[in-house]
């Protein structure tokens, strides 16, 4: 097939409007086709699953009210009780606020021996033991306050020696 | 711009073409040369980066041969090194062709061209010193697009003066396809840079504005200047008219229209709106109507007269660049359905089909117009046909290498990806096999940049005078044929 004039583009004019409407409306189509709309419809779920779902989040929530709310046993041999969670806040508030602040246990390694006493971390970088010249002895004295604490110890603030102290 | 619409590529006589062709041909030839010797680099850093992806190790102690530098290399010269100058190349002498007239100022474009080059040159060493955007096409820094965006202008704007002081009243499809590329790329580049490289705009609207521009890159830049040169390059070298102005015309508007917006399928689930990516999805499909428009009219030219397709280099080359475009638009269409696009997302194949769309199109159509228009500038012909041959063979079998092992291995890989119970190492390992494949194929793509190159050294040099054309088979002796290659 060899068409030959070169007329023939302008004969054709119209049909070339229409058939670009065409392809738009076809392109616009398309694009609103795979658009979906909104996620539930171009991100489908099984409606099965969706009200499983909400109905395990409503048991969850049921559970977590009834536990918050209730008295139960924990653990009845160690005397471990559950009591409802207002009741809770109050008494531990009432301790927290009987005791006087104690400082704080020092840090542990992995295997829960207390690691060697450290200065305190201050804000100049300068003075953290990091920034000692290698081979340099700590100063142990001066890390009373990161010394362990024995649990009872740390009611009143007194603190003990670490066994490199030691 | 005259609507009028001609079937026939020019009907110039000798004399004014060998004026046309003379006040082109030192530009058009830098820029050949040059897209040459940049394809020859690019292809040496793809093979670098497709043994790294196959061995790990390979090259793992250089810091500025790691794989995401040697990538960013081969894919932004291959663009801007190789594909645009030979674009441009094109561009420039089939407008002084179609508009019959000599081009004006080309000692200018000349310039213009060996800025461009110092601009890629600069490019690249930044991107091996580490200094690159992240963004596919876009990797060069913001220092060194400012060269390129300045010697493009100053090459763009002689071939709209030519378009301008045209003689033809009648303007064939090709010129078309030029004028419409040659404004298509600093539109492309420009906003593309300024919005991601320049003064980055809101990251959310990034990889969506990236996108944009790598589809607008090959689909308003490069399939424009191929296609332009296909129908100027097939009724010339066989003697026939386009077959139907209409089918040229649907296939030019549906490309203008829809070919910039196909980027958005491949972020499919991402950041970003959802129209972004439907509008995506429906471009990509809509491709389909310029892809059978542009392939029915070439093969209704061609119908019955196939026969110089096989001693012909130029049309060998140029027809199997533009079954890869087809092949390209239909495969982009089919990967960007959602249903397939959730498998391949994340695959192989994306990386398969932009090289089908840059090297399987426009590296063979590029070639094909290289070999016709090389011999009407230097007046000799090519040195050697077997070395084309050698070239052809070498880089279509290259190519389909490069395909089967990106596509395959990455459907296999998607699917591995889609399985919970397939672990993401697995997925890895089943598509090793298929990426070592393609690793043969950028071997031998290496091979036919080398061969392209000697050859073009050959005929610029003129190391070996041929005076009948170098076919890549004989003609049968009762062929009608014109001789055109």
């Amino acid at each position: 097939m060899h068409t030959d004039s070169h007329n023939a583009p302008k004969k054709s004019g119209a049909w070339f409007f229409i058939l670009g409407i065409g392809l738009i409306a076809m392109f616009l189509l398309a694009s609103n086709f795979f658009r979906g709309g909104n996620a539930a419809t171009t991100d489908p779920e099984d409606p099965a699953r969706d009200e499983e779902r909400i109905k395990i989040l409503a048991d969850l929530k049921a559970e977590e009210v009834q536990k918050l709310n209730s008295y139960a046993w924990v653990d009845q041999a160690k005397g471990s009780v559950q009591i409802p969670i207002n009741q809770a806040v109050t008494l531990v508030l009432a301790k927290l606020n009987s005791t006087k602040p104690a400082p704080a246990y020092p840090v542990v390694d992995n295997a829960g021996q207390p690691l060697p006493p450290t200065r305190l971390v201050t804000p100049a970088g300068a003075d953290s033991p990091d920034a000692l010249p290698e081979g340099e002895e700590k100063d142990g004295e001066a890390n009373a306050l990161a010394a362990p604490v024995e649990k009872n110890d740390a009611m009143t603030g007194k603190t003990k020696k670490s066994k490199t102290q030691q | 711009m005259s609507h009028d619409l001609s079937n026939q590529p020019d009907s110039l006589t000798p004399a004014e073409r060998a004026e046309i062709d003379a006040s082109s041909s030192l530009a058009v030839l830098l820029l050949f040369g040059s897209s040459a010797f940049w394809f020859v680099f690019s292809s040496l850093f793809d093979v670098i980066g497709a043994i790294q992806l196959v061995y790990p190790c390979f090259l793992d102690g250089i810091s500025f041969l790691t794989y995401g530098r040697v990538v960013q290399v081969a894919t932004t010269i291959m663009a801007y090194g190789f594909a645009t100058p030979a674009a441009l190349g094109i561009a420039v002498w089939l407008s002084a062709r179609l508009c019959k007239v000599p081009l004006s100022h080309h000692r200018m474009l000349v310039s213009a061209g060996i800025v461009w080059n110092l601009g890629i040159l600069v490019g690249a060493c930044s991107i091996i010193a580490g200094n690159s955007t992240s963004f596919a096409l876009l990797s060069f820094p913001a220092f060194a697009t400012p060269i390129l965006f300045v010697s493009y202008a100053l090459i763009a704007i002689w071939v709209l003066f030519t378009f301008n002081g045209r003689k033809s009243s009648a303007l064939f499809v090709s010129a078309w396809f030029v004028f419409a590329a040659i404004l298509a790329f600093p539109w492309l580049f420009g906003t593309a840079n300024a919005l991601l490289v320049w003064n980055p705009v809101a990251a959310p609207a990034q990889p969506a504005i990236a996108l944009w521009f790598s589809s607008g890159f090959l689909n308003l830049w490069l399939v424009p200047v191929g296609v332009a040169a296909a129908f100027y390059i097939i009724p010339k070298s066989t003697g026939l008219p386009v077959a139907s102005s209409n089918l040229s015309l649907l296939g030019f508007w549906t490309l203008l229209l829809f070919g910039a917006w196909t980027g958005g399928a491949q972020i499919i689930g991402g950041p970003v709106p959802a129209w972004i990516t439907s509008a995506g999805v429906a471009a990509s499909i809509m491709l389909i109507v310029p892809a059978l428009a542009i392939g029915l009219n070439l093969h209704l030219t061609l119908e019955g007269h196939y026969a110089p397709v096989a001693w012909s280099p130029a049309l060998r080359f140029i027809s199997t660049g533009m079954g890869c475009l087809i092949a390209y638009w239909i495969l982009t269409a089919i990967n960007s359905l959602p249903g397939v696009n959730a498998m391949t997302q994340f695959s192989d194949i994306n990386r398969g089909l932009y090289q089908l769309g840059h090297l399987g199109f426009f590296a063979m159509t590029a070639f094909g117009a290289i070999y016709y228009i090389v011999p009407r500038l230097t007046g000799h012909e090519w040195p050697c046909g077997k070395s084309i041959s050698l070239h052809f063979w070498l880089a279509a079998t290259g190519i389909g290498f490069i395909l089967t092992g990106f596509i395959l291995g990455g459907l296999i890989q998607g699917s591995a990806l889609s399985q919970t119970f397939i672990t993401f190492r697995s997925s890895v390992e089943f598509a090793w096999p298929f990426r070592f494949l393609a690793m043969l194929g950028s071997l031998l793509i290496l091979g036919a940049a080398v061969n392209f190159a000697i050859l073009l050294i050959g005929i610029l040099l003129e190391t070996r005078k041929n005076q009948a054309p170098a076919l890549l088979a004989e003609r049968e002796e009762n062929s009608q044929e014109p001789v055109a290659v």
